[in-house]
């Protein structure tokens, strides 16, 4: 497809229907600090498992977190709820970093979940764009089966919600009090219920595996949002579905780090696709990556799952590429040759009745 | 024969997905919406064959969707299905097995369900 044609997509869908973009709805989980780690020169998992089992010894929720590895470190996001932020700081600063190599940095934040994307970039692209449009810069950004979530400032969680009712229209809600009304008392009995479930082993509902993914990774400068918005427009336009995305900030949030994967994504349909962004690089070639995902009741928000899965992975030899835990489901990537293996180790610590294709 | 449509229910836009990809899988089609306003104005637009309902929604709750539609003449006879939360270990909310039981739902699964299961549950009511 021609180029310029692509870079107008964007001017297009602006002007055209938002039919596409009529979404289910939105939360958000409002008080919580969010921490991103930038281990340099380090792809050993143990990292991650480490802090992730301190986490959830200390009975820690994660209701956010980000993992990933490439050839120059490995990227770390957790986001704890605020009254719980010492305690995450103490373990983080306990564990043993070769401290010159770790770069951390703190913020409060809120987490932001718009649902359902259906696999759609435009939603990833309007959502960026809108962030764009208010200055509002994510620290992180993770899918699940269902949703895009961002963490973004705390300060700017309320502007970020009205934001969204530019884009996208809501079934659910048609205008900000509407929203508002809805959350109402909603946090407290999720917190009740979630604490209510003590099962040693968890239970997820399905193991839901996507097969023959192409890995796109892409390191941006945080004010490039628009480009990005622009980048996932011009994928959505030529019919590639989003399968599995995070995010994670480096070095202080001036930089993000991208860890995507589409089916079917030539590395010819990328770079055609690409607008403006000009650091990216494919990590692997066609078909070599495949993501799962598990759901359970209230997942993100309960301790010990990242932990977990991770254990798990040490324990049978598997290297993951990338992890996302948000909303109640846990995504993971990894190599094509890897399925069988990852579906034994998933199924050797939790209670998984059925694994699922697509 | 033509395809069964099935309407999920449920604030948890996860578990809509999960269920909604296990029913495609077994060739139905499937509405989804994400709390009990929403499911009310999905049905209005179109009769589904069954409905799978969580109990705790935002704005209007499964118990009270439930009990709309049954009293309804135009919808009593739409299958029900409830997805109830392990409500007794939490005192303080009425979303539990039991209160689940007593509605007149024409069947319930616990949190966390099994999706085969929830299969056998909408198969057999299917037909």
């Amino acid at each position: 497809m021609d180029r310029l044609r692509r870079e107008n997509a964007w001017d297009e869908a602006e002007a055209g229907s938002v039919s596409g973009r009529c979404l289910g709805g939105f939360k958000i989980l409002w008080d919580n600090v969010h921490f991103s780690l930038f281990c340099e020169d380090s792809q050993d998992p143990k990292h991650a498992l480490k802090l992730c089992s301190a986490l959830s010894e200390s009975k820690l929720n994660l209701p956010f977190f980000t993992f990933g590895i490439d050839e120059k470190g490995q990227y770390i996001g957790l986001t704890v709820e605020s009254e719980l932020a010492l305690k995450a700081q103490k373990i983080l600063d306990s564990l043993s970093w070769e401290k010159d190599k770790v770069y951390l940095a703190t913020s409060r934040s809120s987490i932001l979940s718009i649902f359902p994307h259906r696999s759609k970039p435009e939603i990833a692209a309007s959502l960026l764009d809108a962030f764009s449009k208010n200055n509002i810069q994510p620290a992180a950004m993770a899918n699940s089966s269902a949703a895009i979530s961002a963490v973004i400032d705390r300060h700017l969680a309320a502007k970020a919600t009205q934001a969204l009712f530019g884009p996208f229209c809501f079934s659910t809600y048609r205008t900000p009090e509407d929203w508002k009304l809805a959350q109402k008392g909603k946090e407290k009995i999720y917190k009740e219920i979630i604490a209510s479930y003590q099962e040693k082993r968890p239970k997820v509902y399905s193991l839901n595996w996507h097969l023959n993914l192409d890995l796109f990774e892409i390191r941006s400068l945080s004010t490039e949002l628009r480009n990005m918005a622009q980048l996932f427009m011009n994928l959505d336009k030529a019919g590639l579905k989003l399968t599995f995305l995070i995010s994670s900030a480096v070095g202080g949030n001036q930089e993000q780090k991208f860890f995507l994967a589409f089916p079917h994504a030539t590395k010819d349909t990328f770079r055609e696709n690409l607008g403006n962004l000009t650091s990216w690089e494919v990590r692997k070639d066609s078909q070599a990556v495949a993501s799962f995902s598990m759901n359970g009741p209230h997942f993100g928000d309960r301790y010990g799952i990242a932990a977990l899965l991770l254990q798990c992975f040490h324990e049978a030899g598997i290297r993951p590429i990338a992890i996302g835990c948000t909303v109640a489901s846990i995504m993971g990537l990894v190599e094509s040759g890897q399925v069988k293996a990852v579906t034994e180790a998933i199924r050797g610590s939790f209670d998984v009745p059925a694994v699922m294709e697509k | 024969m033509s395809k069964k449509y099935i309407l999920v229910v449920d604030d948890d836009p996860d578990l809509v997905e999960t269920v909604a990809m296990m029913l495609e899988s077994k060739g139905c089609e499937v509405g989804r919406a994400y709390d009990g306003v929403e499911g009310e104005e999905s049905i209005k637009q179109r009769r589904p064959d069954l409905i799978i309902l969580d109990v705790m929604m935002p704005r209007k709750d499964g118990y009270v969707l439930c009990a709309e539609l049954k009293a309804n003449e135009e919808t009593k006879d739409i299958p029900v299905v409830l997805l109830t939360a392990v409500g007794e270990a939490v005192p303080t909310t009425r979303y539990s097995h039991a209160d689940g039981m007593s509605t007149e739902a024409d069947d319930y699964i616990a949190k966390p369900i099994d999706t085969e299961t929830l299969w056998e549950i909408v198969n057999s009511l299917l037909s």
